[in-house]
């Protein structure tokens, strides 16, 4: 056994051996850094006399010191081979999950990819001659200009400035005409005294341009 | 009593706090005053009890661009605020939805306010303008569409 170890030390002093000056030191300082080890070595004589007088130094284990390291070490191999398969477990366990999260996220991916491909082709090129195009849907005419001056969703509407350089009259064509009988001076504004009231158009009249 | 206290109080600050937040918008900044005109415009004799010539800036447009008619009777008018941020309407024939108006301030310029015009009959949507600058003193004329042995023309001028 290694007599030099702090425990040993403090085992062999419990059990009232003489120690030798150095050994007194190291106990001295055990004791200063922790005043925990500084125990009566008497209150723990009686228990060591029971100890000695039941066990035998004959019953001790030959060669304490190494079979106490070979026991550690089997101990400590033993923990080390628990852990590497807990980690073995937990890895194969993991593995499905992660390699099944990756393949939904690649579904996923590959999924959109696909809708967003399809969406392209879908505007290019499958359906381009049933897509209504800007034109067919905003009707405009500024065959002078380089950019469209209304918009409209009529097909036959068309509107130009008439003059380039004041551009503050735009004509616009291909207006449906308000009907003749609809009498846009009654309507007008401010209504003499006598018809302040508002003016209806009248129920009989067709307008199909006002009927949506 | 001190719970209806405080229960008045938390409704006055909200409230002050609504009034608050409203004056603080800054869309609802007028940012000037547009008039829009139904004009008459022929080639006939034609008149009304109720036709009353154009005059003014308008007339004075009207003679430089020099538009093809011999007479112009304004049939409405309306004039409404331009908000910085948000569209308004203008109903020249306040006796019926017959022509409307709406419009949408863009951007203000030094030389007028860039506005989206669109023009509504009877409440459906007939077409949208690019964004035009009206100039202050340069009316906006639209040809509408032709009435009787004329043109309808829709009239926007910024007032200063």
């Amino acid at each position: 056994m290694n007599d030099k170890s702090p425990e040993e030390l403090m085992v062999r002093w419990m059990d009232g051996e003489k120690l030798n000056p150095e050994e007194l030191d190291v106990l001295k300082k055990m004791h200063a850094e922790d005043p925990s080890w500084a125990i009566d070595p008497k209150e723990f004589a009686p228990v060591a006399e029971a100890l000695h007088t039941r066990y035998s130094s004959d019953l001790e284990v030959p060669q304490g010191k190494l079979f106490q390291d070979t026991l550690m070490k089997r101990v400590a191999q033993e923990r080390e081979h628990e852990q590497e398969i807990a980690r073995l477990q937990e890895k194969v366990t993991a593995f499905p999950q992660r390699s099944a999260a990756s393949f939904n996220w690649a579904k996923v991916a590959v999924g959109m990819a696909a809708c967003f491909l399809f969406g392209i082709l879908v505007n290019t090129s499958f359906f381009k001659r049933s897509q209504p195009t800007q034109s067919q849907n905003y009707a405009y005419s500024a065959p002078s200009q380089l950019q469209p001056v209304v918009y409209s969703v009529h097909d036959n509407l068309s509107a130009d400035f008439l003059s380039v350089d004041e551009q503050n009259v735009i004509v616009i064509e291909g207006l449906d005409a308000i009907p003749d009988n609809i009498d846009l001076f009654a309507l007008s504004y401010p209504a003499p005294p006598s018809r302040r009231q508002p003016i209806k158009v009248t129920p009989h009249i067709h307008y199909p341009l006002y009927e949506n | 009593m001190k719970t209806s206290t405080v229960l008045i109080s938390s409704l006055l600050g909200l409230m002050f706090s609504c009034i608050a937040h409203a004056q603080a918008d800054p869309g609802k900044e007028v940012i000037g005053k547009l008039k829009g005109s139904i004009v008459y415009a022929t080639n006939s004799n034609e008149s009304s009890q109720n036709a009353t010539p154009v005059s003014g800036a308008l007339q004075r447009t009207i003679v430089a661009n020099k538009l093809p008619f011999a007479t112009y009777y304004l049939l409405g008018t309306d004039r409404q605020d331009v908000y910085k941020g948000y569209p308004n309407w203008l109903k020249p024939m306040r006796g019926s939805d017959a022509m409307m108006l709406s419009y949408e301030p863009k951007q203000t310029t030094a030389e007028g306010i860039k506005v989206e015009v669109s023009f509504w009959q009877n409440k459906q949507k007939i077409f949208s303008t690019k964004t035009l600058t009206i100039k202050p003193g340069t009316p906006l004329i639209f040809t509408g569409p032709q009435w009787r042995n004329g043109k309808v023309l829709i009239v926007l001028e910024l007032e200063q």
